[in-house]
């Protein structure tokens, strides 16, 4: 991993079109400016982890025989209030 | 620069149609966040439980997702896929997207569907891919399936 100090108001580049800026320090928490082109998401790292969780989640989840019973559950439960 | 804005706004009612799109055997080269050896899988529409399916990937150990096309489940879902994702699907058009969400049963015997993370897949190629779309701050993880 290349690890770099920056100062206030100081930047790093990721390729042609991509910038980060130091745009506030406080004790235990920067702010960072990003620019970045319209096409490419930027993300808090807790988002992916909140995917990954939730696959877990939902893997952990998947057990055939449970999962049939709650969907016929449901199905008959949705067929009532038609 | 592309972004194709993938959209489903009709909501069907009473959870009986079938699976819109269905493409029995999709490819991820990346796998699933948090899953990432999975590859080849196939879609199994579950007989007495439509709109679900079954998205079995092979190998050891197998693992199995419950998925449902989002039409199914809320009438408003709107995400925008960037050009990584694009340009990894070899998608130009949204028309040629299908899109499919994960469902996880919760332990109060509810379900829910992660609506922030999307397996996108390319109808013409079979491609497919879990993405993380540019607006995902504002999509839930835990969408509830309304009975």
């Amino acid at each position: 991993m290349l690890v770099l100090s920056r100062k206030l108001n100081e930047a790093i580049r990721i390729g042609g079109d991509i910038s980060i800026r130091v745009v506030r320090i406080d004790r235990d928490c920067v702010r960072l400016g990003v620019s970045a082109p319209k096409d490419i998401g930027v993300h808090r790292e807790e988002i992916f982890l909140e995917i990954v969780e939730s696959n877990i989640a939902a893997a952990e989840s998947a057990n055939p025989e449970q999962l049939s019973m709650r969907l016929r559950q449901l199905k008959a439960e949705a067929t009532e209030q038609f | 620069m592309v972004v194709l804005v993938i959209e489903s706004q009709q909501k069907v009612r009473g959870g009986l149609p079938e699976n819109p799109d269905i493409q029995v055997s999709l490819a991820f080269p990346e796998g699933l966040l948090g899953f990432e050896t999975l590859r080849a899988a196939g879609l199994e529409p579950i007989e007495d439980a439509t709109p679900f399916s079954w998205l079995k990937f092979q190998g050891e150990p197998a693992q199995s997702f419950l998925v449902v096309a989002p039409a199914c489940v809320t009438d408003s879902y709107r995400f925008e896929l960037g050009s990584t994702d694009c340009r990894s699907l070899n998608l130009n058009r949204s028309s040629d997207a299908g899109v499919l969400n994960i469902v996880t049963l919760r332990r109060d015997g509810s379900l829910t569907v992660n609506l922030k993370g999307p397996i996108v897949y390319n109808k013409l190629t079979g491609e497919a891919r879990q993405v993380v779309p540019i607006n995902a701050a504002e999509l839930p993880v835990n969408f509830p399936v309304a009975n």
